[in-house]
């Protein structure tokens, strides 16, 4: 996803703790400009800001991207009828969280789901944390648009996502999925300690129109998804 | 009955990638990892193998490389299916002797064409 398009997109959600780099409490500094500078892979998220409350820097997760980490940093992220897995390894000590929905239609919906989940096993994998010692937390899939609630694109993106881990046999520790309200979710990567708060109501058609944005298509557009090349 | 060996960590990815190939009437043997895929084709002859990239134990391009220095797997066509999309990624893949690049997720009538298009 391209960053700024993302960020211009989403000006009533950014983070309202949001500050600029600088000293913490504790005697920490800040590492958001090193942060920012770092390349970044095609769907890893890539909005780094200092959270004042929790006093974190923090990388707000938009839809359709990805961020693992094995480094005290804060990921967040505000969602809708987007569902967030918070996935960690106890035994490595790396965290990580994706946020998606799946695009309309029966067909393709399950692979680009399937594909948006293998994104963040994948990096969390290659900073050495193993599928026998993931477990995961589950949030979003609200009903929060009046006229997602008849078509309920919440409900199959939670019914989707415990599923697939189902499936992966990676155990979900905790959820807190459907109901009417969006939800702010924070996790800390290292601890696999994730909080979730629900909002009230206050921008339900720009959350609707960033989330339908980051379907699982537009994912796999970013990252080439779907290319064939012979040798 | 062509016989294709699909190599993936996910069961999730063995599952949709089984249930397209034998729809288009392949038989299919699974392996969780390159490791387990290595010891199968000791065993065992087929006339493509499709695999993963990141797995435990052995990945895609090192099953591929001890793969391909079998006299009987010289030609087999093999098929990487993979979320890495890098051209640096593409490189070893072919130097490593793969017939071809898939990037996740895949299209199954897309996939099934590549196939064919590769396979004896």
């Amino acid at each position: 996803m391209n960053t700024f398009e993302s960020i211009a997109s989403a000006q009533s959600l950014l983070p309202e703790n949001a500050g600029e780099p600088g000293a913490l409490t504790g005697g920490r500094m800040s590492r958001v400009d090193e942060l920012r500078a770092q390349p970044r892979k095609p769907g890893e998220a890539s909005f780094f800001y200092v959270d004042h409350h929790f006093q974190y820097d923090a990388v707000k997760v938009f839809p359709g991207e990805y961020f693992v980490s094995g480094d005290d940093v804060l990921i967040m992220t505000v969602l809708g009828s987007c569902v967030a897995a918070c996935v960690w390894d106890s035994a490595a000590r790396v965290g990580g969280m994706n946020r998606f929905m799946l695009p309309e239609g029966e067909a393709d919906a399950v692979r680009h789901g399937a594909y948006a989940m293998e994104l963040l096993l994948n990096a969390m994998l290659k900073m050495g944390a193993r599928r026998e010692t993931l477990q995961a937390r589950v949030f979003g899939g609200g009903a929060v648009m009046p006229r997602f609630a008849t078509t309920d694109v919440g409900a199959r993106n939670t019914k989707f996502v415990l599923d697939y881990l189902a499936t992966e046999r990676i155990p979900v520790v905790s959820q807190d999925v459907l109901g009417l309200h969006p939800r702010k979710v924070c996790c800390f990567p290292v601890t696999g300690k994730a909080l979730v708060k629900r909002l009230a109501h206050t921008h339900p058609e720009a959350l609707a129109v960033e989330e339908r944005r980051g379907d699982a298509v537009s994912v796999a557009k970013a990252t080439a998804g779907g290319s064939v090349e012979l040798f | 009955m062509p016989l294709i060996l699909a190599v993936d960590d996910s069961p999730s990815m063995r599952r949709m990638v089984s249930f397209t190939l034998a729809g288009a009437g392949y038989q299919v043997v699974e392996a969780v990892d390159g490791q387990d895929a290595y010891e199968k084709a000791q065993h065992q002859t087929f006339d493509l193998v499709l695999t993963d990239q990141n797995m435990p134990r052995l990945d895609g391009l090192g099953l591929t490389r001890k793969l391909r220095e079998h006299p009987k797997f010289k030609t087999t066509p093999i098929l990487m299916l993979t979320t890495e999309s890098s051209d640096l990624m593409k490189q070893a893949g072919r130097a490593a002797g793969a017939t071809g690049w898939l990037v996740k997720p895949f299209d199954p009538a897309r996939l099934l064409e590549t196939i064919q298009k590769v396979i004896k």
